[in-house]
């Protein structure tokens, strides 16, 4: 099997990447920012989000959830187990985590061509493995946690495409 | 009636004989666990693969086992979700063809509820009501169960499931696949009152579970080791780790069966194999004067016998699928 990835929306060039770095000293900070992004989107983009085990990633998709005006009675749980969760909300809200896959081949059996050109925001957890094998994908953001000695989150966020950098250009303006 | 049951939702491809909804006859498991280690995880594509090939293997032996043939078969019950959904898919499709071409009964089974019904196995199940707590890798809820069709449920993890925080610790620790049982060994060496890791309660009149701060909180210890573990330290944090988890589920089973005036409370799913979590809840189960209910060691993983059991009710009760019925990935509403 060989992975098709819908290379003419996500392939994008970088041009001049934009970058910003936050710090967070709580798990409620680390929400009220990913919800404060999420309110902001306003189009289908892709979003990665790498870390160590932790970190605060699946935190950060719970307020961006909130954002996104995904119902109350939804619970953003953890995908390691599920690899996909999808959410209705403003806008769609497909919560990946590529955690337990071995490789890009398994990507074609979830049906990651569809979900990702769905229309939707993708948010992908563990995506060193598409790095990895493909070097293909560019993401409209992509989010890097960092813990430092005192474990407060630096979040650092570089966007590249369109979507990404207007987004961040809203985001520090606001 | 003769049930033959399928299993195959995640990393087990399972087929299990069942007599009247109670016997065993046969149950099969291909376990697939040497095959996941490799990778830390259990690999959906992979999965899905080995339980194509694992099917009719598993089915034949499984029949066989039972010392019958195909033609004693009345009815056929198979996993419909939640899971993943190639892999459901296998187990599924297999039942409704075998089903359709031998003119015989087929329900499709909610994984959930298949563990709740391995307690129907034991030689002395649980009378109605009991309170049960399911945790495994991908779940941890609570039922308040009244009837043979009947499952109220009262919470389930906002977070991560216990049985996944148990694989990400032993991850952090640097062991291997699957958390659960790397857990409970080296836990056996450590102090499990050494490191106050924190209990998430939540708010505590409800029936939820968090532990993504937990799993959090062991990251955190471990940095600030400079990630050196000796053998001693290694142990401790296993201790301590479990020690969090079974505090929570406990306390929170507890109460929720009290909160009911239900005087039966069970433990299934894969975590149910803890000796420490089985060991705290009798204890508790006594102090309160309840009745403890764990089903038998080879049915508290995922299984085709509970499939079965589950599934002889639907067949009976007339709660049958179709060919048209399809698989489920998960359930959407909280």
């Amino acid at each position: 099997m060989t992975l098709r990835l819908p290379l003419n929306k996500y392939r994008k060039r970088i041009i001049n990447p934009v970058k910003m770095s936050i710090t967070t000293y709580s798990g409620q900070e680390t929400k009220n920012l990913g919800e404060k992004l999420g309110s902001l989107i306003s189009t289908a983009m892709s979003i990665s989000l790498s870390g160590e085990l932790g970190a605060g990633k699946t935190t950060f998709v719970q307020g961006m959830a909130n954002g996104l005006n995904v119902p109350d009675n939804y619970y953003i749980t953890s995908p390691t187990y599920t690899i996909i969760n999808e959410y209705p909300g403003r806008i769609a809200l497909c919560h990946m985590d590529l955690y337990r896959l071995g490789s890009t081949e398994e990507l074609d059996y979830l049906g990651f061509d569809e979900i990702v050109s769905s229309g939707g925001v993708v948010v992908i957890e563990w995506p060193e493995l598409l790095d990895h094998e493909t070097k293909l994908i560019c993401f409209d953001l992509k989010i890097i946690f960092e813990t430092d000695e005192n474990f407060n989150r630096k979040i650092n966020l570089i966007a590249s495409g369109l979507e990404g950098i207007n987004l961040l250009k809203k985001f520090s303006l606001t | 009636m003769i049930i033959l049951g399928i299993e195959s939702s995640c990393d087990e491809t399972a087929a299990a004989v069942i007599e009247n909804g109670k016997t065993v006859l046969s149950s099969v498991v291909a376990s697939q666990v040497a095959v996941h280690h490799k990778y830390g995880g259990v690999v959906p594509e992979l999965a899905s693969r080995m339980h194509i090939e694992s099917i009719l293997p598993v089915v034949d032996q499984a029949v066989r086992e039972a010392g019958l043939s195909i033609d004693d078969i009345e009815g056929v019950a198979a996993t419909k979700g939640p899971g993943l959904i190639g892999a459901l898919l296998v187990g599924f499709s297999f039942a409704k063809a075998f089903a359709w071409a031998r003119g015989i009964a087929f329900a499709g089974v909610n994984h959930l509820e298949g563990h709740l019904y391995s307690l129907m196995l034991n030689a002395f199940p649980p009378a109605f009501p009991f309170t049960a707590l399911l945790a495994s890798g991908g779940h941890t809820n609570l039922y308040y169960v009244t009837s043979y069709n009947e499952f109220e449920l009262l919470g389930q993890t906002r977070d991560d499931a216990a049985g996944e925080a148990f694989d990400k610790v032993a991850k952090m620790l640097g062991k291997g696949y699957p958390g659960g049982a790397v857990i409970e060994k080296l836990a056996l060496q450590g102090d499990p009152d050494s490191i106050k890791f924190p209990r998430s309660f939540l708010d505590k009149d409800g029936f939820d579970f968090s532990f993504s701060g937990l799993k959090s909180s062991v990251a955190r210890y471990v940095k600030e080791q400079k990630n050196v573990l000796d053998e001693k330290k290694t142990a401790d944090i296993a201790a301590s780790f479990q020690k969090a988890v079974i505090d929570v589920l406990s306390f929170k089973l507890i109460r929720a069966a009290l909160s009911k005036t239900c005087s039966r409370i069970a433990l299934v799913g894969g975590v149910s194999a803890n000796s420490f979590l089985a060991d705290e809840l009798s204890n508790q189960a006594l102090k309160h004067g309840m009745n403890f209910h764990v089903p038998e060691g080879e049915f508290c993983g995922d299984n085709a016998a509970m499939i079965g059991a589950r599934g002889y009710r639907l067949i009976k009760d007339g709660k049958l699928s179709g060919l048209e019925d399809d698989v489920f990935s998960r359930v959407k509403k909280a």
